[in-house]
């Protein structure tokens, strides 16, 4: 037949102008790669999130510092100090020496309010005060360097060393050291900055892995080791090399499918005729995307990736049909109901995803959608248009597959089914959705030295202590952290709240102390220590001004009030006051601590919640999955008005499931959200398999072809879903080859299957139409 | 409380140590090694209280030991202060120009600079016998210094032999220095 110039011309026009309208819209498109964009939205989740990302940890940055040469680690704070002075808007975090001096005139001044008195006993006994006013003494004598002044009297009875016990005796005595903390043996150094930023400004983000690398050339050149450690470079490291990755599996993925096209095909330039409909489609789910979404999930734009082992179905089964008719309109009565209801049911599967509420799949589902309408339609409206069956000018180089096609395969089929059937009962639900990320080896490896060496945990796991106010979401932190300090020390954890108390609580101990301070009983022990009458003016003066009612607590410290301010989130009209917690453990025994106490908290953590919503999540998709098989099977009865037809185009469906379900468990992968996915995805192509193959066996059955018509129409239709199999497996099967662990996760059940899909419409619906 | 005290012992020290020969001496090649004992007494305690220690200076390190009634050490190196109290693990921390603007003459005091602390204090000598009396009164007021009445020490030739210190609030240590030794090399272990 003659090539029509014109349709080459506008076959290769819509290429040419696809391929640039994809890459403008991949390079202007924003990539999420949070891993919270894969979890199921529960409501403790959501609340999760929102309240981490509001937190004082989120923008936080370590600066790590080691040399087994004790003696450089000085000159390497040195060179890193001089690196990162060019970055404004890192703020280190340890307060200066300044700051420390302005908190402990602040407590010496406050100490008699600022003592948690209830709590812990009030210390106004005569035994007491006697034992607390000769300890007072003995520490003017260890220190020389003590201001006789009227701070120092303020708090006679030393109520300030109880104070700091509160907040510091459960923490490792490590060296305050030029704005950060050396280890025990000084050979580390860590300094906390904040960021102002968090892990998804990229603009920061970046700046801050410039910085990484020249503080990691620091350790090379002084024969040490220095890192910078935060969670933007987890979000970096994700999103690059899912950005990376996929480009690379893209170009790969194409090129495999270009090249099993061609295996049965023989025509390089039918390869652009069959592509055209792809890449357009392609072109405009990303153009869709950017105008309306502008951002998107990584791991969907991975899905994209690889849909064109998807769409290139639609122009196969065409491309193979044209060959059977005489002209368009007898192929569109022969195949169109099957080609329109592979598309139907193969969208239909993708909606599903929807009713998920997990981002991602949601994103997979408009990518989905997109981009298997636009290649039907583009296959439909312009392939078809431009290559009816009357123009082809390529000849399909058919396999023969013989008599018996692949009978012998049959049993062995039947056997690893069975196998995977056995298997599957063994599945389980994944519950860590941290598997679902790339493995950050070496970002995993900075976090282990810090905790090795310093004891402190990066993971973000927090207390938040709810209130109607901040002031209530105050109060609740610093009741719990008494009642946690007198119930189990070793739990303690830092809150600046004990330190900056609300004006209810200074007016509630006021009137405590004035109940029950004796100033009698203090006069007559003040007598007997070693400090004059004259001493306690200044005290006396407080005590007066609290009264009548004039005392105030004065300014608080500017890095109390910081550290602070930074620990209190708002989500859905309540406050929470956030305290990190870090270790799992530590966290489970504290709430385990605060439940036997009767406070009211809320664990915040985004692994922990997530994995109930997960499980949630898991099982209802496998039910969603069984509505939806059922479903499919009720539209080809409508469709076809067969009941045969209808039963066993679900086959493949169920076959495919088994080998997802088997294979996993069999290399004991839990069954995670994107193995859900590659399920619904099977769901979809596995019965454009199944309907095809029914709808061809269906009419030797009703034996309205002749054997030698037969021999060829089988060979086709096994030919064409053969060809749909393996530019799927193809595309999916690179997936295999990715980091990310969603992505794996696809990759593998996608290829196991669409082999089960395959193989069962093939090998077995056969049976079913008695064709042994 | 801690700033004030030490910024004197270091005036004290640099003071001494002054380039102006004709009025204030200078330790022979700026090292110095002394031992103490002092005595600070105040309106608001009982009884005096006793220490002993000793003070090392070499160049820009300087360190001040108390030995009793506890042990605490303080070392200077440059614009870096550790503190060590009994067993604990020091304390160290860089002394910034802003904290040393903060409280006020820590940072000039560190400088060695004779002109600054010729600005800070109005210094008056008396020569008798072969010991030289000084007596050093604060300029102005600020946050630190401020609160010094005056200071007042002996010394003979560039060893200091006594030293006076009174605040405004009546507080008032005396130290008495003995086994001064200037101009030879201070053991390096004393400033770890």
């Amino acid at each position: 037949m003659k090539k029509n110039s014109i349709d080459r011309i506008i076959v290769f026009s819509i290429i040419v102008v696809s391929v640039l309208l994809i890459i403008f819209s991949a390079l202007n498109l924003q990539l999420d790669s949070q891993i919270t964009n894969m979890l199921p939205r529960d409501e403790n989740l959501i609340r999760s999130i929102a309240l981490t990302a509001d937190s004082s940890v989120s923008d936080k940055l370590l600066l790590y510092i080691h040399n087994d040469d004790a003696e450089k680690i000085d000159q390497m704070i040195d060179k890193a100090d001089s690196v990162i002075q060019n970055a404004a808007f890192l703020i280190p975090n340890i307060p200066t020496a300044q700051q420390i001096n302005e908190i402990k005139l602040y407590l010496q001044k406050n100490a008699f309010v600022l003592y948690p008195y209830e709590a812990f006993d009030a210390p106004f006994s005569a035994d007491e005060m006697e034992v607390r006013l000769k300890n007072k003494f003995a520490y003017l004598q260890s220190n020389p360097f003590e201001d006789l002044g009227e701070l120092f009297f303020a708090d006679p009875l030393n109520q300030i060393s109880d104070l700091m016990k509160l907040q510091f005796s459960s923490s490792n005595p490590l060296s305050v050291y030029r704005d950060g903390i050396l280890s025990e043996d000084k050979t580390s150094f860590l300094r906390v900055f904040s960021t102002g930023s968090s892990s998804s400004d990229t603009r920061k983000s970046t700046h801050l892995l410039d910085l990484d690398k020249k503080i990691v050339s620091i350790g090379e050149e002084c024969d040490g080791n220095s890192f910078l450690y935060g969670a933007h470079f987890y979000f970096m490291e994700s999103s690059s090399t899912i950005r990376q990755e996929v480009s690379v599996i893209c170009i790969f993925s194409i090129i495999l499918t270009i090249f099993v096209f061609f295996f049965f095909f023989r025509n390089i330039e039918l390869i652009f005729y069959a592509f055209m409909p792809v890449i357009a489609g392609m072109a405009f789910t990303f153009l869709s995307i950017l105008i309306f979404c502008g951002k998107f999930g990584a791991i969907a734009l991975g899905f994209g990736a690889t849909a064109a082992g998807i769409c290139i179905d639609y122009s196969v089964h065409y491309l193979f049909k044209a060959d059977f008719y005489p002209t368009l309109k007898d192929l569109r009565r022969g195949i169109g109901k099957p080609l329109f209801m592979g598309y139907v049911t193969t969208v239909l599967s993708f909606l599903l995803l929807l009713l998920s509420r997990i981002d991602s799949l949601g994103e997979i589902a408009l990518f989905g959608c997109l981009v298997i309408t636009f290649s039907f339609i583009f296959c439909w409206f312009v392939l078809q248009t431009i290559l009816p069956p009357e123009k082809i000018f390529y000849h399909v180089t058919y396999i023969s597959f013989g008599e018996k096609l692949f009978a012998h395969w049959r049993i062995p089929f039947l056997c690893l089914f069975a196998c995977l059937a056995v298997a599957s009962i063994f599945t389980h639900l994944e519950t860590d959705s941290s598997k679902l990320d790339i493995a950050h080896k070496k970002l995993n490896a900075r976090a282990e030295k810090i905790i090795t060496e310093f004891g402190e945990s990066t993971n973000n796991v927090f207390i938040g202590f709810p209130g109607k106010t901040k002031d209530e979401a105050i109060d609740s932190a610093m009741n719990a952290t008494l009642a946690i300090y007198k119930e189990k020390p070793q739990l303690l954890f830092l809150n600046p709240a004990i330190f900056l108390p609300t004006e209810h609580v200074v007016r509630s101990r006021i009137d405590y102390i004035a109940n029950n301070f004796n100033k009698q009983r203090f006069l007559e022990a003040a007598a007997q220590s070693d400090f004059t009458e004259e001493a306690f003016a200044s005290f006396f003066a407080a005590l007066e001004s609290m009264e009548n009612g004039t005392f105030r607590l004065g300014e608080f410290p500017d890095y109390l009030k910081m550290q602070s301010d930074a620990s209190i989130a708002e989500y859905n009209g309540m406050y929470y006051f956030m305290v990190h917690i870090g270790d799992r453990t530590r966290a489970e025994e504290t709430y385990a601590c605060l439940e036997s106490l009767n406070r009211e908290y809320v664990p915040v953590d985004i692994m922990r919640d997530s994995v109930k919503g997960l499980q949630l999540f898991e099982m209802k998709s496998m039910i969603l999955i069984g509505i939806a098989v059922i479903l499919i099977f009720f539209v080809i009865f409508i469709a076809f008005g067969n009941i045969r037809i209808a039963l066993t185009s679900i086959l493949p469906i169920i076959a495919g499931l088994v080998g997802i379900v088997g294979i996993n468990a069999l290399i004991q992968k839990p069954i995670n959200i994107m193995h859900i996915t590659s399920a619904i995805l099977v769901v979809g192509i596995g019965v454009d398999y199944g309907i095809l193959s029914s709808s061809t066996w269906n009419m030797r059955f009703k034996k309205e072809l002749s054997d030698e018509e037969w021999i060829e129409k089988r060979n086709s239709t096994v030919q064409s879903i053969l060809t749909a199999a393996a530019t799927t497996l193809a595309s999916f099967g690179l997936l295999t080859f990715s980091s990310s662990g969603a992505l794996f996760s696809l990759g593998i059940s996608m290829i196991f299957g669409i082999i089960f899909a395959f193989c069962t419409a093939v090998l077995i619906i056969p049976l079913a139409y008695g064709d042994k | 409380m801690k700033k004030l005290f030490l910024s004197i012992i270091l005036s004290a020290v640099f003071t001494v140590s002054a380039q102006e020969a004709s009025v204030i001496p200078f330790p022979k090649n700026g090292q110095l090694y002394t031992e103490y004992t002092s005595r600070k007494s105040s309106p608001y305690i009982k009884k005096v209280i006793e220490s002993t220690g000793w003070i090392a200076k070499d160049g820009d390190k300087f360190a001040f030991f108390q030995e009793t009634p506890s042990v605490l050490k303080v070392v200077n190196k440059g614009d870096e202060m550790s503190l060590k109290i009994g067993n604990n693990k020091p304390m160290k921390m860089k002394i910034t120009a802003d904290s040393a603007t903060e409280y006020s003459d820590i940072g000039l005091l560190f400088t060695d600079d004779a002109a600054q602390i010729d600005r800070t204090f109005s210094i008056s000598s008396e020569k008798i016998g072969s010991k030289t009396r000084y007596f050093l009164k604060p300029k102005g007021d600020n946050k630190v210094i401020g609160k010094l009445e005056f200071m007042r020490f002996v010394s003979t030739q560039d060893k200091l032999e006594k030293l006076e210190i009174k605040y405004k609030n009546g507080t008032a240590i005396e130290f008495t220095f003995f086994n001064t030794v200037t101009g030879e090399d201070v053991d390096e272990k004393k400033f770890d």
